[in-house]
Protein backbone atom coordinates (compact mmCIF):
# COMPACT_ATOMS: atom_id res chain seq x y z
CA UNK A 1 0.00 0.00 0.00
CA UNK A 2 1.08 3.42 -0.92
CA UNK A 3 1.97 5.88 2.43
CA UNK A 4 -1.00 8.20 1.32
CA UNK A 5 -3.53 5.28 1.40
CA UNK A 6 -1.78 4.18 4.76
CA UNK A 7 -2.49 7.31 6.01
CA UNK A 8 -6.08 7.52 4.57
CA UNK A 9 -6.61 4.18 6.21
CA UNK A 10 -5.79 5.09 9.35
CA UNK A 11 -7.89 8.33 9.52
CA UNK A 12 -10.71 6.17 8.58
CA UNK A 13 -10.28 2.65 10.52
CA UNK A 14 -8.51 4.36 13.92
CA UNK A 15 -10.60 7.48 13.69
CA UNK A 16 -7.53 9.07 15.72
CA UNK A 17 -7.92 11.61 18.81
CA UNK A 18 -5.27 13.93 18.84
CA UNK A 19 -4.77 17.03 21.07
CA UNK A 20 -3.08 20.00 19.61
CA UNK A 21 -0.63 22.51 21.01
CA UNK A 22 1.29 24.87 19.89
CA UNK A 23 4.87 22.86 20.56
CA UNK A 24 2.75 19.68 18.03
CA UNK A 25 1.55 22.63 15.47
CA UNK A 26 5.91 23.84 15.23
CA UNK A 27 6.80 20.39 14.93
CA UNK A 28 4.47 19.25 12.42
CA UNK A 29 5.08 22.78 10.32
CA UNK A 30 8.80 21.85 10.26
CA UNK A 31 8.32 18.04 9.40
CA UNK A 32 5.92 19.87 6.69
CA UNK A 33 8.76 21.46 4.99
CA UNK A 34 11.48 18.96 5.50
CA UNK A 35 9.12 16.68 3.65
CA UNK A 36 8.37 19.11 0.92
CA UNK A 37 11.75 19.85 0.26
CA UNK A 38 13.35 16.16 0.32
CA UNK A 39 10.61 15.82 -2.07
CA UNK A 40 11.32 18.50 -4.66
CA UNK A 41 15.06 17.52 -4.53
CA UNK A 42 13.94 13.64 -5.08
CA UNK A 43 11.65 15.22 -8.12
CA UNK A 44 14.11 17.01 -9.47
CA UNK A 45 16.86 13.89 -10.08
CA UNK A 46 13.85 11.46 -11.25
CA UNK A 47 12.15 13.83 -13.80
CA UNK A 48 15.31 15.41 -15.43
CA UNK A 49 14.46 13.96 -19.01
CA UNK A 50 11.27 15.25 -18.38
CA UNK A 51 12.77 19.18 -18.32
CA UNK A 52 15.27 18.30 -21.31
CA UNK A 53 12.20 17.65 -23.27
CA UNK A 54 10.41 20.78 -22.11
CA UNK A 55 13.25 22.62 -23.62
CA UNK A 56 13.40 21.19 -26.62
CA UNK A 57 9.44 21.77 -26.86
CA UNK A 58 10.23 25.42 -25.73
CA UNK A 59 12.66 26.30 -28.46
CA UNK A 60 10.27 24.44 -31.47
CA UNK A 61 7.70 26.59 -30.02
CA UNK A 62 10.25 29.38 -30.02
CA UNK A 63 11.14 29.46 -33.42
CA UNK A 64 7.66 28.91 -34.58
CA UNK A 65 6.26 31.50 -32.72
CA UNK A 66 9.37 33.48 -34.79
CA UNK A 67 8.37 32.55 -38.17
CA UNK A 68 4.73 32.93 -37.53
CA UNK A 69 5.27 36.75 -36.49
CA UNK A 70 8.19 36.64 -39.30
CA UNK A 71 5.01 35.68 -41.90
CA UNK A 72 2.66 38.30 -40.12
CA UNK A 73 4.82 41.28 -40.79
CA UNK A 74 5.82 39.92 -44.40
CA UNK A 75 2.25 39.58 -45.29
CA UNK A 76 0.99 42.55 -43.11
CA UNK A 77 3.39 44.95 -45.04
CA UNK A 78 1.87 44.12 -48.32
CA UNK A 79 -1.71 43.61 -46.93
CA UNK A 80 -2.04 46.78 -45.30
CA UNK A 81 -2.83 48.92 -48.43
CA UNK A 82 -5.80 46.87 -49.75
CA UNK A 83 -7.50 46.50 -45.84
CA UNK A 84 -7.63 50.39 -45.13
CA UNK A 85 -8.61 51.98 -48.79
CA UNK A 86 -6.86 55.10 -49.49
CA UNK A 87 -8.37 58.61 -50.24
CA UNK A 88 -7.28 57.99 -54.04
CA UNK A 89 -9.29 54.23 -53.95
CA UNK A 90 -12.31 55.70 -52.65
CA UNK A 91 -12.52 58.36 -55.07
CA UNK A 92 -11.59 56.00 -57.70
CA UNK A 93 -14.61 53.76 -56.81
CA UNK A 94 -17.00 56.71 -56.18
CA UNK A 95 -16.21 58.05 -60.13
CA UNK A 96 -16.44 54.26 -61.67
CA UNK A 97 -19.98 54.66 -59.40
CA UNK A 98 -20.88 57.61 -61.39
CA UNK A 99 -19.73 56.07 -64.95
CA UNK A 100 -22.63 54.46 -64.44
CA UNK A 101 -25.25 55.77 -62.73
CA UNK A 102 -28.57 57.01 -64.43
CA UNK A 103 -28.24 60.78 -63.18
CA UNK A 104 -24.30 60.63 -64.90
CA UNK A 105 -25.42 59.25 -68.09
CA UNK A 106 -29.01 61.50 -68.60
CA UNK A 107 -26.84 64.49 -67.76
CA UNK A 108 -23.97 63.69 -70.38
CA UNK A 109 -26.27 62.91 -72.86
CA UNK A 110 -28.44 66.38 -71.96
CA UNK A 111 -24.74 68.26 -72.43
CA UNK A 112 -23.33 66.25 -75.88
CA UNK A 113 -25.89 63.82 -77.42
CA UNK A 114 -25.40 60.60 -78.10
CA UNK A 115 -21.44 61.21 -79.27
CA UNK A 116 -20.62 62.31 -75.20
CA UNK A 117 -22.70 59.36 -74.08
CA UNK A 118 -20.78 56.78 -76.15
CA UNK A 119 -17.80 58.01 -74.69
CA UNK A 120 -18.46 57.67 -71.52
CA UNK A 121 -19.49 54.34 -72.04
CA UNK A 122 -16.40 53.76 -73.83
CA UNK A 123 -14.77 55.27 -70.55
CA UNK A 124 -16.58 52.49 -68.30
CA UNK A 125 -15.58 49.83 -70.03
CA UNK A 126 -12.16 51.36 -69.87
CA UNK A 127 -12.32 51.41 -65.89
CA UNK A 128 -14.78 48.21 -65.58
CA UNK A 129 -14.39 46.05 -68.66
CA UNK A 130 -15.89 43.33 -69.12
CA UNK A 131 -15.22 40.30 -66.49
CA UNK A 132 -14.23 37.55 -68.87
CA UNK A 133 -13.82 34.22 -66.76
CA UNK A 134 -11.97 33.04 -69.96
CA UNK A 135 -13.17 29.48 -69.49
CA UNK A 136 -15.73 27.60 -70.22
CA UNK A 137 -17.60 24.39 -68.56
CA UNK A 138 -14.71 21.92 -70.59
CA UNK A 139 -12.20 23.78 -69.42
CA UNK A 140 -13.27 24.07 -65.89
CA UNK A 141 -13.69 20.26 -65.75
CA UNK A 142 -10.61 19.52 -67.43
CA UNK A 143 -8.63 21.41 -65.04
CA UNK A 144 -11.09 20.19 -61.78
CA UNK A 145 -10.24 16.67 -63.30
CA UNK A 146 -6.50 17.03 -64.14
CA UNK A 147 -7.07 15.65 -67.88
CA UNK B 1 -58.27 -12.43 -82.55
CA UNK B 2 -57.31 -12.32 -78.80
CA UNK B 3 -53.71 -11.95 -80.01
CA UNK B 4 -54.24 -9.07 -82.17
CA UNK B 5 -56.16 -7.55 -79.02
CA UNK B 6 -53.11 -8.35 -76.69
CA UNK B 7 -51.07 -6.24 -79.30
CA UNK B 8 -53.35 -3.45 -79.46
CA UNK B 9 -53.24 -3.45 -75.29
CA UNK B 10 -49.52 -3.48 -75.66
CA UNK B 11 -49.39 -0.93 -78.04
CA UNK B 12 -51.35 1.43 -75.96
CA UNK B 13 -49.31 0.26 -72.80
CA UNK B 14 -46.19 1.56 -74.79
CA UNK B 15 -47.76 4.73 -75.82
CA UNK B 16 -49.35 5.45 -72.58
CA UNK B 17 -45.84 5.14 -70.89
CA UNK B 18 -44.28 7.20 -74.16
CA UNK B 19 -46.89 10.01 -73.17
CA UNK B 20 -46.14 9.93 -69.23
CA UNK B 21 -42.48 10.35 -69.74
CA UNK B 22 -42.65 13.10 -72.08
CA UNK B 23 -45.21 14.86 -69.89
CA UNK B 24 -43.81 14.35 -66.71
CA UNK B 25 -43.12 17.55 -64.97
CA UNK B 26 -39.73 16.00 -63.41
CA UNK B 27 -36.97 16.58 -66.09
CA UNK B 28 -33.31 15.68 -65.78
CA UNK B 29 -32.34 19.14 -66.88
CA UNK B 30 -33.69 22.11 -65.91
CA UNK B 31 -35.04 24.49 -68.67
CA UNK B 32 -33.08 27.26 -70.34
CA UNK B 33 -33.21 31.03 -68.76
CA UNK B 34 -36.73 32.76 -70.03
CA UNK B 35 -35.39 35.92 -69.11
CA UNK B 36 -32.93 37.22 -71.52
CA UNK B 37 -31.15 39.52 -69.74
CA UNK B 38 -29.68 36.56 -67.58
CA UNK B 39 -28.22 35.52 -70.90
CA UNK B 40 -27.24 38.89 -72.34
CA UNK B 41 -24.94 39.58 -68.76
CA UNK B 42 -23.69 35.84 -69.37
CA UNK B 43 -22.85 37.44 -72.80
CA UNK B 44 -21.58 40.30 -70.82
CA UNK B 45 -19.24 38.19 -68.74
CA UNK B 46 -17.79 36.15 -72.06
CA UNK B 47 -17.11 39.90 -74.07
CA UNK B 48 -13.13 39.44 -74.94
CA UNK B 49 -10.84 41.22 -72.07
CA UNK B 50 -9.69 43.88 -75.21
CA UNK B 51 -7.69 47.10 -74.27
CA UNK B 52 -9.29 49.82 -75.66
CA UNK B 53 -7.41 50.41 -79.25
CA UNK B 54 -8.84 46.90 -79.68
CA UNK B 55 -12.40 47.84 -78.76
CA UNK B 56 -12.13 51.25 -80.98
CA UNK B 57 -10.65 49.03 -83.78
CA UNK B 58 -13.92 46.39 -83.76
CA UNK B 59 -16.19 49.88 -83.19
CA UNK B 60 -14.63 51.16 -86.58
CA UNK B 61 -15.17 47.93 -88.16
CA UNK B 62 -18.82 47.73 -87.02
CA UNK B 63 -19.43 51.02 -88.56
CA UNK B 64 -17.70 50.82 -91.95
CA UNK B 65 -15.11 52.96 -91.42
CA UNK B 66 -12.04 49.82 -91.97
CA UNK B 67 -12.73 46.30 -93.39
CA UNK B 68 -12.33 43.67 -90.98
CA UNK B 69 -8.72 42.64 -90.93
CA UNK B 70 -6.81 39.40 -89.11
CA UNK B 71 -6.79 41.35 -85.90
CA UNK B 72 -10.44 42.31 -85.91
CA UNK B 73 -11.23 38.56 -86.98
CA UNK B 74 -8.87 36.94 -83.81
CA UNK B 75 -11.01 39.80 -81.58
CA UNK B 76 -14.02 38.85 -82.63
CA UNK B 77 -13.14 34.90 -82.18
CA UNK B 78 -12.69 35.64 -78.91
CA UNK B 79 -15.98 37.17 -78.29
CA UNK B 80 -17.58 34.13 -79.75
CA UNK B 81 -19.19 32.84 -76.22
CA UNK B 82 -20.57 36.16 -76.18
CA UNK B 83 -22.69 35.88 -79.29
CA UNK B 84 -23.59 32.42 -78.87
CA UNK B 85 -25.30 33.89 -75.38
CA UNK B 86 -26.73 36.70 -77.58
CA UNK B 87 -28.10 34.15 -80.55
CA UNK B 88 -29.92 32.21 -77.41
CA UNK B 89 -31.24 35.38 -75.93
CA UNK B 90 -32.10 36.58 -79.39
CA UNK B 91 -35.24 33.78 -78.49
CA UNK B 92 -36.04 34.62 -75.33
CA UNK B 93 -39.79 36.73 -75.19
CA UNK B 94 -39.09 38.39 -72.02
CA UNK B 95 -36.40 40.35 -70.34
CA UNK B 96 -36.00 42.37 -67.12
CA UNK B 97 -32.90 43.84 -66.63
CA UNK B 98 -33.42 43.75 -62.90
CA UNK B 99 -33.07 47.69 -62.78
CA UNK B 100 -33.26 48.71 -59.02
CA UNK B 101 -35.89 51.84 -59.82
CA UNK B 102 -35.70 52.29 -55.96
CA UNK B 103 -32.58 54.24 -56.01
CA UNK B 104 -33.89 56.45 -58.55
CA UNK B 105 -31.58 58.81 -60.43
CA UNK B 106 -29.05 57.25 -58.55
CA UNK B 107 -29.55 53.85 -59.92
CA UNK B 108 -26.74 52.33 -61.85
CA UNK B 109 -27.05 51.31 -65.19
CA UNK B 110 -23.63 49.00 -65.80
CA UNK B 111 -24.98 46.82 -68.28
CA UNK B 112 -25.51 49.74 -70.87
CA UNK B 113 -21.91 50.23 -72.01
CA UNK B 114 -21.25 46.61 -71.88
CA UNK B 115 -24.67 46.37 -74.61
CA UNK B 116 -23.45 48.94 -76.38
CA UNK B 117 -19.98 47.10 -76.58
CA UNK B 118 -21.52 43.61 -77.37
CA UNK B 119 -23.49 45.94 -80.90
CA UNK B 120 -20.36 46.44 -81.90
CA UNK B 121 -19.33 42.69 -81.50
CA UNK B 122 -22.28 41.57 -83.37
CA UNK B 123 -21.95 44.18 -86.17
CA UNK B 124 -18.22 43.41 -86.69
CA UNK B 125 -18.85 40.19 -87.12
CA UNK B 126 -21.90 41.06 -89.64
CA UNK B 127 -19.04 42.55 -91.46
CA UNK B 128 -17.06 39.65 -91.02
CA UNK B 129 -19.17 37.39 -92.57
CA UNK B 130 -20.12 39.74 -95.60
CA UNK B 131 -16.31 40.23 -96.68
CA UNK B 132 -16.05 36.48 -96.49
CA UNK B 133 -19.31 36.46 -99.36
CA UNK B 134 -21.71 35.13 -96.37
CA UNK B 135 -24.08 37.58 -97.26
CA UNK B 136 -27.63 36.32 -95.87
CA UNK B 137 -25.49 35.02 -92.76
CA UNK B 138 -24.03 38.52 -92.14
CA UNK B 139 -27.83 39.79 -93.10
CA UNK B 140 -28.99 37.41 -90.20
CA UNK B 141 -26.70 38.77 -87.97
CA UNK B 142 -27.93 42.34 -88.75
CA UNK B 143 -31.23 41.06 -87.83
CA UNK B 144 -30.28 40.22 -84.29
CA UNK B 145 -30.11 43.89 -83.89
CA UNK B 146 -33.72 44.13 -83.69
CA UNK B 147 -34.43 41.38 -80.48
CA UNK B 148 -31.42 42.98 -78.83
CA UNK B 149 -32.47 46.04 -79.34
CA UNK B 150 -36.16 45.11 -78.21
CA UNK B 151 -34.29 43.74 -74.84
CA UNK B 152 -32.16 46.56 -74.18
CA UNK B 153 -36.11 48.37 -73.96
CA UNK B 154 -37.50 51.36 -72.89
CA UNK B 155 -36.97 51.48 -68.73
CA UNK B 156 -35.35 54.44 -68.52
CA UNK B 157 -34.06 56.92 -71.36
CA UNK B 158 -30.98 56.08 -71.60
CA UNK B 159 -31.79 52.52 -72.31
CA UNK B 160 -34.21 53.90 -74.81
CA UNK B 161 -31.39 55.73 -76.40
CA UNK B 162 -28.99 52.81 -76.84
CA UNK B 163 -31.76 50.79 -77.89
CA UNK B 164 -32.36 53.06 -81.06
CA UNK B 165 -28.41 53.34 -81.76
CA UNK B 166 -28.47 49.23 -81.50
CA UNK B 167 -30.82 49.28 -84.32
CA UNK B 168 -29.42 52.54 -86.54
CA UNK B 169 -25.82 51.04 -86.13
CA UNK B 170 -27.69 47.36 -87.98
CA UNK B 171 -29.32 49.43 -90.27
CA UNK B 172 -25.87 51.16 -91.44
CA UNK B 173 -24.47 47.58 -91.75
CA UNK B 174 -27.62 46.62 -93.82
CA UNK B 175 -27.17 49.10 -96.11
CA UNK B 176 -23.91 48.19 -97.47
CA UNK B 177 -24.55 44.49 -97.32
CA UNK B 178 -26.98 44.30 -99.57
CA UNK B 179 -25.31 46.28 -101.84
CA UNK B 180 -23.33 43.65 -102.24
CA UNK B 181 -25.50 41.29 -102.42
CA UNK B 182 -28.27 43.72 -105.19
CA UNK B 183 -28.10 40.57 -108.08
CA UNK B 184 -29.75 38.42 -105.78
CA UNK B 185 -33.10 38.57 -106.06
CA UNK B 186 -34.24 35.21 -103.68
CA UNK B 187 -31.92 36.44 -100.94
CA UNK B 188 -33.52 40.19 -100.96
CA UNK B 189 -37.47 39.13 -100.97
CA UNK B 190 -36.21 36.90 -97.92
CA UNK B 191 -34.45 39.94 -96.29
CA UNK B 192 -37.03 42.41 -97.31
CA UNK B 193 -39.48 40.02 -95.19
CA UNK B 194 -37.47 39.33 -92.50
CA UNK B 195 -37.05 43.01 -92.28
CA UNK B 196 -40.02 44.25 -92.16
CA UNK B 197 -41.61 41.13 -89.91
CA UNK B 198 -38.54 42.31 -87.60
CA UNK B 199 -40.07 45.86 -87.52
CA UNK B 200 -42.46 45.44 -84.88
CA UNK B 201 -40.28 48.33 -82.31
CA UNK B 202 -42.98 48.99 -79.77
CA UNK B 203 -40.86 50.74 -78.28
CA UNK B 204 -41.31 54.28 -77.21
CA UNK B 205 -40.55 57.52 -75.46
CA UNK B 206 -43.48 57.49 -73.66
CA UNK B 207 -42.52 54.77 -71.36
CA UNK B 208 -39.56 55.92 -70.18
CA UNK B 209 -40.71 59.41 -69.40
CA UNK B 210 -43.71 58.27 -67.42
CA UNK B 211 -41.50 56.36 -64.90
CA UNK B 212 -39.26 59.44 -64.65
CA UNK B 213 -42.34 61.65 -63.66
CA UNK B 214 -42.82 59.18 -60.73
CA UNK B 215 -38.91 59.64 -59.72
CA UNK B 216 -38.57 63.58 -60.35
CA UNK B 217 -42.08 64.07 -58.48
CA UNK B 218 -40.95 62.24 -55.18
CA UNK B 219 -37.80 63.62 -55.27
CA UNK B 220 -39.27 67.07 -55.64
CA UNK B 221 -40.39 66.85 -51.77
CA UNK B 222 -38.84 68.06 -48.57
CA UNK B 223 -38.16 64.74 -46.83
CA UNK B 224 -36.04 64.63 -50.00
CA UNK B 225 -34.30 67.80 -50.41
CA UNK B 226 -30.32 66.78 -49.24
CA UNK B 227 -30.88 64.20 -52.57
CA UNK B 228 -32.79 67.16 -54.56
CA UNK B 229 -30.19 69.70 -54.05
CA UNK B 230 -27.70 67.02 -55.19
CA UNK B 231 -28.54 66.69 -58.22
CA UNK B 232 -29.58 69.73 -58.61
CA UNK B 233 -26.36 71.09 -57.85
CA UNK B 234 -24.31 67.98 -59.85
CA UNK B 235 -26.50 69.90 -63.01
CA UNK B 236 -25.27 72.91 -62.80
CA UNK B 237 -21.72 71.86 -62.80
CA UNK B 238 -21.69 68.73 -64.30
CA UNK B 239 -22.19 65.46 -62.06
CA UNK B 240 -18.37 63.97 -63.40
CA UNK B 241 -17.07 66.85 -61.39
CA UNK B 242 -19.29 65.66 -57.93
CA UNK B 243 -21.03 68.25 -55.91
CA UNK B 244 -20.52 71.29 -54.63
CA UNK B 245 -21.00 71.16 -51.10
CA UNK B 246 -21.69 74.92 -50.76
CA UNK B 247 -23.92 74.83 -53.65
CA UNK B 248 -25.73 72.16 -52.43
CA UNK B 249 -26.25 74.05 -48.86
CA UNK B 250 -27.71 77.30 -50.31
CA UNK B 251 -30.43 75.26 -52.43
CA UNK B 252 -31.25 73.27 -48.81
CA UNK B 253 -31.43 76.33 -47.32
CA UNK B 254 -33.37 78.63 -49.99
CA UNK B 255 -36.05 75.29 -50.43
CA UNK B 256 -39.49 75.35 -49.12
CA UNK B 257 -42.83 73.05 -49.66
CA UNK B 258 -44.21 75.86 -51.79
CA UNK B 259 -41.24 76.24 -54.00
CA UNK B 260 -41.21 72.68 -54.36
CA UNK B 261 -44.87 72.50 -55.12
CA UNK B 262 -44.72 74.84 -58.07
CA UNK B 263 -41.45 72.73 -59.27
CA UNK B 264 -43.82 69.94 -59.60
CA UNK B 265 -46.50 71.41 -61.12
CA UNK B 266 -43.95 72.99 -63.92
CA UNK B 267 -42.77 69.68 -64.15
CA UNK B 268 -45.38 67.81 -65.12
CA UNK B 269 -47.49 70.22 -66.98
CA UNK B 270 -44.30 70.22 -69.29
CA UNK B 271 -43.35 66.23 -69.26
CA UNK B 272 -47.68 65.64 -70.02
CA UNK B 273 -47.52 67.70 -73.04
CA UNK B 274 -44.22 66.34 -74.29
CA UNK B 275 -45.74 63.10 -74.30
CA UNK B 276 -48.64 63.83 -76.22
CA UNK B 277 -46.10 65.40 -78.85
CA UNK B 278 -44.16 61.90 -78.63
CA UNK B 279 -47.56 59.68 -79.00
CA UNK B 280 -49.24 62.08 -81.72
CA UNK B 281 -48.28 61.42 -85.59
CA UNK B 282 -47.21 64.80 -86.22
CA UNK B 283 -44.30 66.47 -89.22
CA UNK B 284 -41.18 66.41 -87.57
CA UNK B 285 -40.48 69.62 -88.03
CA UNK B 286 -43.49 70.53 -85.84
CA UNK B 287 -43.17 68.13 -83.08
CA UNK B 288 -39.60 69.11 -82.94
CA UNK B 289 -40.16 72.96 -82.60
CA UNK B 290 -43.22 71.87 -79.69
CA UNK B 291 -40.79 69.70 -77.92
CA UNK B 292 -37.87 71.98 -78.17
CA UNK B 293 -40.57 74.76 -76.61
CA UNK B 294 -41.44 72.27 -73.35
CA UNK B 295 -37.47 71.48 -72.97
CA UNK B 296 -36.76 74.89 -72.81
CA UNK B 297 -37.52 78.42 -71.73
CA UNK B 298 -36.78 78.05 -68.01
CA UNK B 299 -36.49 81.59 -65.98
CA UNK B 300 -33.26 80.43 -64.19
CA UNK B 301 -33.70 82.84 -61.90
CA UNK B 302 -36.86 81.43 -60.33
CA UNK B 303 -36.33 78.32 -58.21
CA UNK B 304 -39.35 76.38 -59.41
CA UNK B 305 -38.98 76.72 -62.88
CA UNK B 306 -34.89 76.49 -62.39
CA UNK B 307 -35.42 72.91 -60.38
CA UNK B 308 -38.36 71.74 -62.90
CA UNK B 309 -36.33 72.63 -65.78
CA UNK B 310 -33.17 70.65 -64.65
CA UNK B 311 -35.15 67.40 -64.75
CA UNK B 312 -36.63 67.93 -68.38
CA UNK B 313 -34.74 65.67 -70.60
CA UNK B 314 -33.88 66.46 -74.22
CA UNK B 315 -37.17 65.97 -75.53
CA UNK B 316 -36.06 67.48 -79.31
CA UNK B 317 -32.64 65.18 -79.65
CA UNK B 318 -34.41 62.16 -78.58
CA UNK B 319 -37.29 62.84 -81.02
CA UNK B 320 -34.64 63.34 -83.76
CA UNK B 321 -33.30 59.81 -82.68
CA UNK B 322 -35.74 57.91 -83.17
CA UNK B 323 -36.77 60.04 -86.87
CA UNK B 324 -33.22 59.29 -87.93
CA UNK B 325 -33.92 55.22 -87.00
CA UNK B 326 -37.12 55.37 -88.86
CA UNK B 327 -35.82 57.22 -91.66
CA UNK B 328 -32.98 54.65 -91.93
CA UNK B 329 -35.52 51.68 -92.17
CA UNK B 330 -37.41 53.21 -94.68
CA UNK B 331 -34.26 53.70 -97.09
CA UNK B 332 -33.39 50.28 -96.69
CA UNK B 333 -36.54 48.98 -97.61
CA UNK B 334 -36.49 52.05 -100.53
CA UNK B 335 -32.92 50.25 -101.45
CA UNK B 336 -34.57 47.04 -101.61
CA UNK B 337 -37.23 47.85 -103.99
CA UNK B 338 -34.75 49.61 -106.34
CA UNK B 339 -32.49 46.34 -106.57
CA UNK B 340 -35.45 44.16 -106.70
CA UNK B 341 -36.97 46.58 -109.94
CA UNK B 342 -33.22 46.54 -111.35
CA UNK B 343 -33.31 42.66 -111.42
CA UNK B 344 -36.38 42.77 -113.32
CA UNK B 345 -35.67 45.06 -115.93
CA UNK B 346 -31.80 44.60 -115.96
CA UNK B 347 -31.15 48.32 -115.35
CA UNK B 348 -31.64 51.01 -112.19
CA UNK B 349 -34.96 52.76 -112.64
CA UNK B 350 -34.77 56.44 -113.54
CA UNK B 351 -37.19 57.55 -111.06
CA UNK B 352 -37.81 56.46 -107.97
CA UNK B 353 -41.12 54.01 -108.05
CA UNK B 354 -44.34 54.84 -106.54
CA UNK B 355 -45.96 54.02 -102.88
CA UNK B 356 -42.71 53.55 -101.63
CA UNK B 357 -41.41 54.74 -97.49
CA UNK B 358 -40.54 58.07 -97.38
CA UNK B 359 -38.48 60.12 -95.67
CA UNK B 360 -39.44 61.14 -91.95
CA UNK B 361 -37.83 64.63 -91.89
CA UNK B 362 -39.92 66.11 -94.21
CA UNK B 363 -42.44 63.76 -94.57
CA UNK B 364 -41.59 63.55 -98.59
CA UNK B 365 -40.03 60.52 -100.38
CA UNK B 366 -36.65 60.46 -100.51
CA UNK B 367 -34.65 62.47 -103.39
CA UNK B 368 -33.84 59.41 -105.67
CA UNK B 369 -29.78 59.94 -107.51
CA UNK B 370 -27.96 57.78 -109.92
CA UNK B 371 -24.54 57.52 -108.89
CA UNK B 372 -21.43 56.09 -111.54
CA UNK B 373 -21.61 52.67 -108.92
CA UNK B 374 -25.27 52.74 -107.67
CA UNK B 375 -27.90 55.42 -105.88
CA UNK B 376 -28.33 57.66 -103.40
CA UNK B 377 -31.56 58.10 -101.41
CA UNK B 378 -31.79 62.25 -99.94
CA UNK B 379 -33.53 63.21 -97.41
CA UNK B 380 -35.15 66.43 -98.21
CA UNK B 381 -35.59 67.43 -94.34
CA UNK B 382 -32.97 68.69 -92.18
CA UNK B 383 -31.43 66.88 -88.45
CA UNK B 384 -33.20 69.99 -86.16
CA UNK B 385 -31.07 69.18 -83.60
CA UNK B 386 -27.87 69.16 -85.76
CA UNK B 387 -25.93 72.72 -85.08
CA UNK B 388 -25.23 72.10 -89.12
CA UNK B 389 -28.54 71.68 -89.85
CA UNK B 390 -27.33 67.91 -91.32
CA UNK B 391 -29.21 66.53 -94.57
CA UNK B 392 -28.54 62.49 -94.25
CA UNK B 393 -28.02 60.81 -97.50
CA UNK B 394 -27.74 57.08 -97.57
CA UNK B 395 -25.55 55.41 -100.53
CA UNK B 396 -26.16 52.34 -102.09
CA UNK B 397 -23.73 50.31 -104.03
CA UNK B 398 -24.79 48.11 -107.09
CA UNK B 399 -22.27 44.96 -107.60
CA UNK B 400 -21.62 44.87 -110.91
Amino acid sequence: MRPEEDIENFVRVRKPRVTTSEQMDNRTLHDSFAAMEQTIQVKSTKYKPSVLRNRRIRLVAAAAAAIIVAIGLFLGRYRHTPEIPTTEHREAAQSETILISMISMRMTYQRGGFDALDQQFRDTLDVLGPRSSGASMKDLLREINGS
Amino acid sequence: MKRIHDCLTMKMILIGLVVIFVASPVRAIPNDPDNAALLYYQGFLSLAELNEEARDHIAKVARGETAPDDKVRQDISKCKGAIDFAEAAAQALFCNWGIRYSQGFDCLLPQMAQARYLTFVLIADARIRASDGDYKGALERCLMTEPFARHVGDDTIISYLVSLSVRTLGYKCMQEIIGRASDDGELLKWFRNELVTSEDYTLSAVRPLKIEIEIVTDLMQMKNIEKLARVLADSSVGALTGSDEKKVREIVKAANEKTLEQARQIYLQRMNSAMVVLSTPMPYELAYARLKQMSDNFDPNNPAEAAAGAFMPAFAKIYTQDTMRRTSFNAIITAIEIYISRIKTGKLPDELPQNLPKDLFSGKPFEYKKTADGFILRCQGEDLSDKDKKIYEYEFKVKK
